[in-house]
């Protein structure tokens, strides 16, 4: 008796400290009832589960870029521009005449180390129109989504790279036995290495430290401009990553590539519980909102009577509803 | 009509486990100013939350107007005429001072189109109440805490207020703005309203008010008419201990100065500053405000470029212009106004005291070690006795005094060498205060070198060994304090 109290104690206690995270699950896992009970015969199926495991990484890496913008109290618009910038410069590097003759694990490889460099130099131009031109990140980041788009356009006249090398386009097929695909497995990566980041080491700290008060940080003797610079750095490898992982799966690279991801990884971040104004927010809070909108968006096309224009207004109501949530939980937050 | 506007009876009230208000009593006579005095974190905004209803009592009775209330919220206890000016002022900042003013009666009203010609009306008519004069077209945002202050009282005036509820109106106020605000307070007595001031300094409650109750650890202490209180009794009610006033002696320690300035200067704020503070020095800084002298804390700690001059740390010249190089040599700062430049206020209490010395928290790939963590931020906390049930709450819930045992926490927890206070006990009630001068004091023993700005003469006298004065931008005068009193130094600072 006295030990079962115990018990719950230390999991209020657990549920206490990371509320999010917990309703966040229990979300998720109300959605995929729900789902699976609308439409057991086609969801519930393990050609559905691999489907859903193989389309959210795209989105959810790019997500995480996002978020790393806005735990700095910022926003990252410019992600999908940086992703097919990068996944061009991979398809060009892997679809090139040097390679020829060359193993395909090399070219590969060349075209993957491609992407993350100009990922890393977009994120870095964001990084500097932020920190030393002071611009508000979501007006510098509209801009430089533009420039990066209009470069990717200029160098493929619009057109989609495709000939990529065989085993490239087998990655984003390909299942480990069966069971979990490729991107997945990516994605996976992905979150422990950014929990591990943002948890356990002095990156994290000073990130969510500089992102809750850019004057306070400046004051404790952070260094305010080589973490802003890192931090998008940082930001515009995930999205190189996350371009890979989609050139992987369309098997071609092209300017226009997931435009729709922009506003939808904003809104995961923020479902997520990634706090607008900076400083909080967990992975793996983001990575559930990732199950959970990918969840919501399997179920939509399970109604293939429903017209695009209502898939909008669906997904428009589901953004006004989580605002509302947020606003809500991040008030109670407050009021502690 | 009862005499008391009023009574409230044993009232309980609990987060979380622990009491924050415990069997409190307070009666309030009509047309009286009763002042709620107490240290920071007794309960105070506790308890006007509760009267106020926003915080439900866990039980207690409160009576207003000779009304019985179990439970109260917010719209009876404005319809009793319950004003509250809280600690944070809601005024809708993107308004202007005029719809502030109007906005209210203009919804009550149930007028569905804004008149602006009569919005205009009700609003200098409130302000007229009580005779001060703001421009009506300023956005609130802008104006003054003053004034944004004589704004809610207005706005609380227009509401039929009976009893007005001030929670430490006076903290961000210069001491010209007490003095208006002051007397709007006692017209405000002559009209017939009650008021209940939150104030934890003495000389205010002298002089406005007519009747005190001081709380501590959200019990009362005491309930008495002000004119049989003195200093030392106020200090020892409010915080149950006994204040030596016993004189720093500092023991200069070491030939090397922790901290050498020479002909240091930023263009437009000071030049020529020189001066030496040896390790176990308090060395306080005087002057009045605009005489270069928080320019010279921001120059010696990286944040300003100098535009000539050395600064030299234990013996060693270091580089001017980053932060990063002053911590590093081992300069801390604590800054002037902690809420915007010293605390990260929604992350814990424990991280905002290692977030200075994180680095040296982790191995060479920037790791964290995790116990170390956990052990820095009890070791800091417990020397700062740091009032607070974990570690893990935001700072954003602790009293000002904590919160200040925080910025400073931060630079203990991290060996400094010197360190710079801006103003450190601005805005801290005493028992804080008395604690933050002797942490300063044991820093100074411990071999540490201590400049600290301050207005507060009596703490300059108190705390540092000796000072300088800035006077436009110029050290015009140096002093000892065992050698100077307070008139002779009001003196020299000069006005
Ligand atoms: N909303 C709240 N949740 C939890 N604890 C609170 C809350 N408000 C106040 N407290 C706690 O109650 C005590 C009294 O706080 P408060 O009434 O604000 O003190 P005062 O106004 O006298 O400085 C403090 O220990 C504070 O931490
Ligand atoms: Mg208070």
């Amino acid at each position: 008796m006295q030990k079962n109290n115990q018990n719950r104690n230390k999991m209020l206690m657990f549920y206490q400290k990371d509320k999010t995270f917990f309703q966040l699950v229990i979300i998720a896992v109300i959605v995929f009832a729900a789902v699976a009970f609308m439409k057991p015969e086609k969801f519930l199926t393990s050609e559905n589960m691999l489907s859903m495991l193989a389309q959210f990484p795209q989105f959810g890496i790019m997500t995480f870029s996002v978020m790393l913008a806005m735990l700095l109290g910022g926003i990252d618009l410019s992600v999908v521009a940086i992703a097919n910038l990068s996944s061009i410069t991979a398809a060009f590097i892997m679809t090139g005449s040097w390679g020829q003759g060359k193993s395909g694990t090399v070219v590969i490889l060349a075209g993957v180390a491609a992407a993350a460099l100009t990922g890393a130099a977009a994120g870095w131009i964001n990084g500097v129109v932020v920190y030393h031109f002071r611009v508000p990140a979501m007006l510098a980041t509209i801009g430089t989504a533009q420039v990066f788009q209009g470069i990717s356009i200029a160098v493929t006249q619009g057109k989609a790279i495709s000939g990529l090398p065989g085993a490239y386009s087998e990655i984003g097929r390909l299942d480990m036995g069966g069971v979990l695909p490729i991107p997945f497995l990516v994605f996976a990566i992905c979150v422990l290495a950014l929990s591990f980041l943002l948890n356990r080491t002095t990156f994290g700290s000073n990130i969510y430290m500089l992102g809750t008060n850019r004057k306070a940080a400046e004051y404790s003797g952070l260094k305010v401009r080589a973490y802003t610079l890192k931090v998008f750095i940082l930001g515009g490898i995930l999205a190189a990553v996350g371009g890979l992982v989609m050139m992987s799966r369309t098997n071609s690279a092209k300017a226009d590539y997931g435009d729709a991801y922009t506003l939808q990884c904003v809104m995961i971040a923020i479902l997520g519980g990634v706090d607008a104004e900076g400083g909080a927010g967990k992975v793996r809070g983001v990575a559930v909102a990732v199950l959970i909108v990918q969840f919501i968006a399997s179920a939509i096309n399970m109604f293939p009577a429903l017209n695009t224009y209502t898939k909008t207004l669906i997904w428009g109501l589901t953004l006004i509803v989580v605002m509302i949530w947020r606003m809500f939980s991040g008030a109670s937050h407050r009021n502690r | 009509m009862s005499e008391y506007v009023l009574r409230v009876k044993g009232i309980c009230k609990a987060f979380s486990g622990v009491y924050a208000l415990n069997g409190v009593n307070i009666d309030i006579r009509q047309g009286e100013i009763h002042c709620l005095a107490g240290e920071n974190g007794c309960g105070k905004s506790t308890l006007i939350n509760i009267i106020s209803g926003v915080y439900s009592r866990d039980s207690g009775e409160i009576e207003l107007n000779g009304r019985q209330y179990k439970r109260i919220n917010p719209a009876q206890a404005i319809e009793e005429g319950v004003q509250v000016i809280y600690q944070d002022f809601a005024v809708f900042p993107n308004l202007t001072v005029k719809e502030n003013l109007s906005v209210s009666t203009m919804v009550s009203g149930h007028k569905k189109i804004m008149n602006w010609k009569e919005s205009e009306r009700i609003a200098r008519q409130a302000l007229d109440l009580i005779g001060v004069d703001i421009d009506l077209e300023k956005e609130v945002g802008e104006i003054s805490v003053a004034d944004k202050q004589l704004v809610a009282i207005c706005r609380a005036l227009i509401n039929d207020a009976r009893l007005l509820i001030m929670d430490e109106p006076t903290t961000a106020l210069t001491k010209k703005e007490v003095r208006t605000l002051f007397k709007t307070v006692m017209k405000l007595k002559e009209k017939g309203l009650s008021i209940l001031f939150v104030s934890h300094k003495l000389d205010e409650v002298f002089e406005i008010c007519d009747r005190y109750t001081i709380l501590r650890n959200g019990r009362n202490v005491l309930t008495n008419s002000v004119e049989k209180l003195d200093n030392e009794s106020f200090a020892y009610y409010m915080t149950g201990r006994r204040f030596s006033n016993e004189k720093f002696a500092a023991a200069k320690k070491g030939d090397t100065p922790a901290l050498e300035v020479k002909d240091l200067a930023v263009e437009g704020a000071f030049s020529d500053v020189s001066f030496a503070l040896y390790p176990g020095e308090i060395v306080s800084v005087v002057g009045l405000l605009g005489s270069g002298r928080t320019e010279l804390a921001l120059t010696l700690f990286g944040i300003q470029k100098a535009s000539a001059g050395k600064i030299i740390v234990c013996g060693k010249q270091i580089q001017m212009g980053q932060v990063a190089d002053a911590v590093k040599a081992g300069i801390g700062y604590v800054p002037e106004d902690r809420l915007t430049e010293g605390l990260f206020m929604k992350q814990s209490i424990g991280d905002n005291l290692i977030i200075s010395m994180i680095e040296n928290l982790a191995d060479k790939m920037g790791i964290l070690d995790r116990k170390r963590m956990k052990r820095e931020k009890q070791s800091a906390s417990s020397k700062m006795k740091i009032k607070c049930p974990n570690l893990e709450q935001a700072v954003e819930t602790l009293s000002g005094g904590n919160q200040q045992r925080v910025v400073l926490g931060k630079w203990i927890a991290r060996d400094m060498d010197v360190l710079i206070l801006n103003g450190p006990t601005v805005g801290v009630d005493i028992g804080s205060k008395y604690d933050i001068h002797q942490v300063l004091r044991e820093l100074a023993d411990a071999g540490m070198g201590i400049l600290m700005i301050s207005d507060d003469l009596p703490e300059v006298l108190a705390v540092s060994n000796r000072g300088f004065v800035l006077k436009n931008g110029r050290i015009s005068a140096h002093f000892e304090t065992d050698k100077i009193s307070a008139e002779a130094l009001t003196e020299m600072i000069g006005v």
